[in-house]
């Protein structure tokens, strides 16, 4: 049972993007792509020849698969509202942040390592917003520690139940819009990159992958589609109060995932992308939610 | 094991007379410095793994019993782990210069060098086993001294005697609140067995007086700022013998010297340790990611890793005297481990730059790229010390960060509610710098180390064989530091339990939940390992039809190595968000009205040194001279203040009697 959410992450993270890209299409009263589209493209990209580079070393070669191991293990850590996790352990959420982290940081290397212009501007922007987000990303963890009294991930999660909903409606709800923001964030999503623009000038990761083609391209889809998953399911189990480990915890999670993407949908369609100066201001936003919720939590405790 | 230590000591200071003998003759000194210094480490761990622990106590007398003179060392926990470290440091390093001075290029006779190199080694020894307080300001005298001359080996360049100049001082001002700290705790006499309780207004002023003695050979921030002079200047083994042991000692000072004074002090000193040590880890890591200079960069950011030793033994002290007996053990043992792990990949770095600089004769980071191509062996060697330093899994960096994180959280969790807020500080703090760090060491591997050469480069000689295994052996031990963490904690244990006062069984017990949790982090670094290598061997077969052709520019038909982004543009986005503190000065010279030739600088400035320490240096030399006047050289005059002096000293103690 300890494995269904890792299982579940595996299967359906290309459907998690599905849902963003049918709802963008619905509002703009398109048809849009097949449901199952992300998954023909990964086979698609998996058949291919590669092509590298000269300029690329061995960094840009293991760049694809330690994205999708390090997202693996993070999946394995990681609850799913009520399911938990395989491994658990004091500290979990610790290792979570790192290990986004390596990933984040081979993607920028394997983009430095084209030697590309474009590329480089792209990983100047990723590496400059990550390293702003690094520091919310902890304080909300911590917090969600604190809220839930445990440095286990898994733990501190299935503390957001009615009865703390109730007493802390506040600061869950602070802390909910805060990592809002930063899965916009991390993700490249809508306000700050839009992975679907035509001009590399404007784009901030779709234009780290300028030269991944082919299978490496695949893994790295596939590795981006996880770390969504990754976000989603954390933003997931804070919201949703009913916390079950049985079977009556899919509908919960399938409501969660739908809501989510339906969410991300609707935000990438009503709003343009923000002036590149303005998503510093973007992510102080969601540091100063964190900051309101730190204070609220402080008060209680007080 | 008494004899040990003392026949370490002993060969350290034979080797530096036998450098001075064979000055002239290069040969000799090949075999014989790594000898003695291989010795020195070998004598150094025979005396630490004596069944009591290592523990002992010994005086030794000074000239004939009547005097009733004596020189008392220690070996303590706490000391044996500073000696194994720095024996083993002056090791590697020794071993790297001797593989990297090349005798041919250099007209100078080496022997100098040398005999300094063991003079240092040999008093940061003595510093660290020293239980007398006479003993303890020689040897860091010796030490001060010994490190300005071993700084400054290529003397005729201007900056490196600025350097080494703007070091000595900032040493002695650091020597003489020193000097303070030990006339007063050491009320009873020089031996440190003699101190005793000592009332809480008189403990505050003498722990301040340690914090800047002992932080600014540490090179905190407010008190950096000869530290990134000083690298840049001393040769690369120098300077990562300095920015890892040489520092330390500071570390170790101030842990000495908080076990003086630890009943009387109040929890204040703990905040005030760690926001010392935020602002320098914060602050470090930015001036890091806006150098141009790669070993400047490389000091800037040991500065922000002592500031995350500094940020440990603040929790430490901040956990004894809110009676948080695991915050305070943790506190002080992420300190201790990232003492460790930052010695052995900031060795790592700093010999793997030394390696670069020489074969490319140039620190400037604008002007090196692609190094990868070039020298793939060195490179290696960077990126995985890079990835230790910014704390990625699986590598030792990863370790203390999580200990660090780990011991906030105690912190947070504690009964005191006030403790949430300090703690979460501090949680963003290191977060905050980590990412900063990040970002710096992102630059260097990524515009330097990546991408294409930015200059058409031949092929430099392959790395020695020495040098491979030398810099093989800090990055084996990168990994090792992490896979073996919990062993590791198993072996500071002891110190742990004489830094918290506690038993060591009780010690052992209440790090039983940190030690499972660092087991299982042990156990998903091999897994993730183990992983990678699965899935590589999957990937490779998935890509094994592969051409190679050109970087894809959008369609550019003519793209050139110098469209590639350069350090500096890599870093601008943040360093425009954040540039009230990272001023930049640009300089643009025309020549004429016409565009022809144009020169164009910029330079990152250290706001700290620019406008204080400047100004306050020239005010102090301005009101200083009106000192010469005493000084005029005339031998009477000179006679008659020592006669002056006595005299006053004479009626004083005949008033006090």
């Amino acid at each position: 049972m300890n494995l269904i959410a890792f299982l579940m992450a595996i299967l359906f993270a290309p459907l998690l993007v599905s849902i963003i890209y049918k709802t963008k299409a619905s509002m703009a009263g398109r048809k849009g792509p097949k449901w199952f589209q992300s998954y023909w493209d990964l086979s698609k990209l998996m058949r291919k020849q590669s092509l590298y580079s000269n300029a690329t070393s061995w960094i840009f070669r293991v760049t694809p698969v330690i994205n999708v191991v390090a997202s693996l293990l993070v999946l394995l850590m990681l609850p799913l509202n009520g399911w938990p996790p395989a491994i658990a352990f004091p500290g979990d959420l610790i290792v979570i942040i790192f290990l986004l982290a390596l990933m984040r940081f081979f993607t920028i290397l394997a983009a430095l390592d084209t030697g590309s212009s474009f590329e480089g501007m792209g990983a100047s922007r990723e590496a400059v917003l990550s390293s702003l987000t690094e520091p919310v990303f902890f304080l909300i963890l911590f917090s969600l520690a604190k809220l839930g009294h445990s440095l286990e991930f898994s733990k501190a999660l299935l503390q957001f139940n009615m009865h703390l909903w109730s007493q802390d409606t506040t600061s869950i709800f602070l802390l909910a819009g805060a990592i809002f923001i930063l899965l916009l964030t991390e993700n490249a999503r809508m306000p700050v990159d839009d992975p679907t623009t035509h001009l590399e000038l404007t784009m901030i990761h779709e234009v780290m992958l300028l030269d991944t083609g082919g299978p490496d391209l695949a893994w790295m889809e596939y590795a981006s589609s996880l770390k969504l998953w990754i976000f989603c399911s954390i933003w997931i189990s804070i919201v949703c109060p009913i916390k079950s480990s049985g079977w009556i915890n899919l509908g919960w999670v399938i409501i969660g995932m739908g809501l989510v993407g339906v969410s991300i949908g609707l935000v990438e369609s009503s709003m343009a992308r923000l002036k590149l100066s303005r998503v510093p201001l973007f992510i102080a936003g969601s540091f100063v939610l964190t900051l309101f919720a730190m204070i609220h939590i402080w008060s209680a405790i007080g | 094991m008494i004899h040990a230590l003392m026949a370490c000591i002993g060969i350290l200071g034979l080797g530096a007379l036998f450098s001075l003998i064979f000055s002239h003759s290069p040969r000799i000194l090949r075999i014989g410095i790594p000898l003695s210094l291989s010795m020195a480490l070998g004598l150094g761990l025979m005396a630490v793994a004596h069944p009591h622990k290592g523990c002992f106590y010994s005086k030794i007398p000074l000239g004939p019993s009547a005097f009733h003179a004596c020189l008392e060392i220690k070996l303590d926990p706490l000391s044996s782990f500073f000696l194994i470290l720095i024996l083993f440091l002056a090791w590697i390093t020794a071993g790297f210069g001797m593989a990297t001075m090349h005798p041919s290029e250099d007209k100078r006779p080496m022997g100098m060098h040398w005999f300094w190199f063991h003079i240092l080694t040999g008093s940061m020894i003595l510093i660290i086993v020293a239980w007398n307080g006479l003993l303890f300001l020689v040897a860091w005298e010796l030490m001060s001294i010994s490190s300005f001359f071993l700084i400054g080996l290529e003397h005729e360049k201007k900056e490196v005697r600025n350097a080494g100049l703007l070091y000595l001082i900032l040493s002695h001002i650091g020597i003489a609140f020193l000097l303070f700290f030990f006339i007063v705790i050491g009320k009873g006499g020089l031996d440190f067995h003699l101190i005793s309780q000592i009332p809480p207004h008189q403990a505050n002023i003498l722990f301040l007086c340690a914090l800047i003695g002992f932080g600014m050979k540490a090179g905190v921030v407010p008190f950096h700022v000869w530290l990134p002079e000083a690298h840049p200047a001393a040769p690369s083994h120098i300077s990562a013998l300095m920015s890892t042991g040489l520092i330390s000692m500071g570390i170790y000072g101030l842990m000495r010297s908080f076990l003086f004074l630890e009943p009387s002090l109040s929890i204040d000193w703990g905040f005030v340790i760690m926001i010392l040590g935020m602002g320098s880890s914060i602050l470090g890591a930015f001036w890091a990611l806006s150098q141009r200079d790669l070993k400047r960069l490389l000091a800037y950011s040991s500065i922000e890793n002592m500031g995350l030793i500094f940020i440990g033994i603040g929790m430490g002290i901040t956990g004894l005297k809110i009676h948080n007996e695991l915050l305070a053990l943790l506190g002080f043992g992420a300190a201790l481990l990232h003492t460790i792990n930052h010695s052995l990949m900031k060795g790592l770095l700093f010999l793997t730059a030394g390696v670069i600089v020489h074969a490319q004769k140039t620190r400037n980071l604008e002007q090196l790229g692609g190094l990868n191509q070039l020298m793939p062996l060195a490179s290696f060697f960077f990126i995985w010390g890079s990835m230790a330093i910014c704390g990625l899994p699986p590598l030792n960096g990863f370790i203390s960060e999580f200990s660090l994180f780990w011991a906030s959280w105690v912190g947070i969790q504690s009964s005191h509610p006030d403790m949430f807020l300090v703690f979460s500080v501090v949680v963003g703090g290191v977060a905050f710098a980590g990412g900063l760090a990040t970002l710096a060491f992102l630059k260097v591997s990524g515009t330097v180390i990546l991408g294409h050469p930015r200059t058409e480069k031949s092929k430099p000689h392959p790395l020695k064989q020495s040098v491979k295994i030398l810099l093989g052996i800090l990055t084996l031990a990168c990994l090792l530091s992490s896979i073996l963490s919990v062993q590791l904690i198993r072996a500071i244990q002891p110190i742990l339990g004489l830094l918290t006062q506690t038993q060591p069984i009780r010690v052992h017990n209440s790090l039983q939940v940190f030690k499972i949790s660092l087991f299982i982090v042990t156990g998903l670094n091999v897994i993730l390992m183990g992983a990678l290598a699965i899935l590589m061997l999957v990937y490779l077969y998935n890509t094994a039809h592969s051409t190679r052709t050109r970087t894809w520019d959008c369609g550019y038909d003519q793209p050139t190595r110098r469209m590639q982004y350069t350090p500096s543009s890599l870093v601008q986005p943040l360093t425009r968000i954040f540039h009230p503190f990272l001023k930049q000065y640009s300089r643009m010279e025309y020549q004429s009205v016409f565009p022809n030739k144009m020169e164009f600088s910029t330079q990152a400035i250290d706001y700290l040194k620019e406008k204080i320490y400047i100004p306050m240096m020239n005010y102090f030399q301005q009101w200083i001279n009106h000192g010469k006047k005493l000084q005029h050289g005339r031998l009477q005059l000179y006679l008659i203040y020592v006669t002056l002096t006595l005299l006053i000293l004479l009626i004083w103690n005949g008033m006090y009697r």
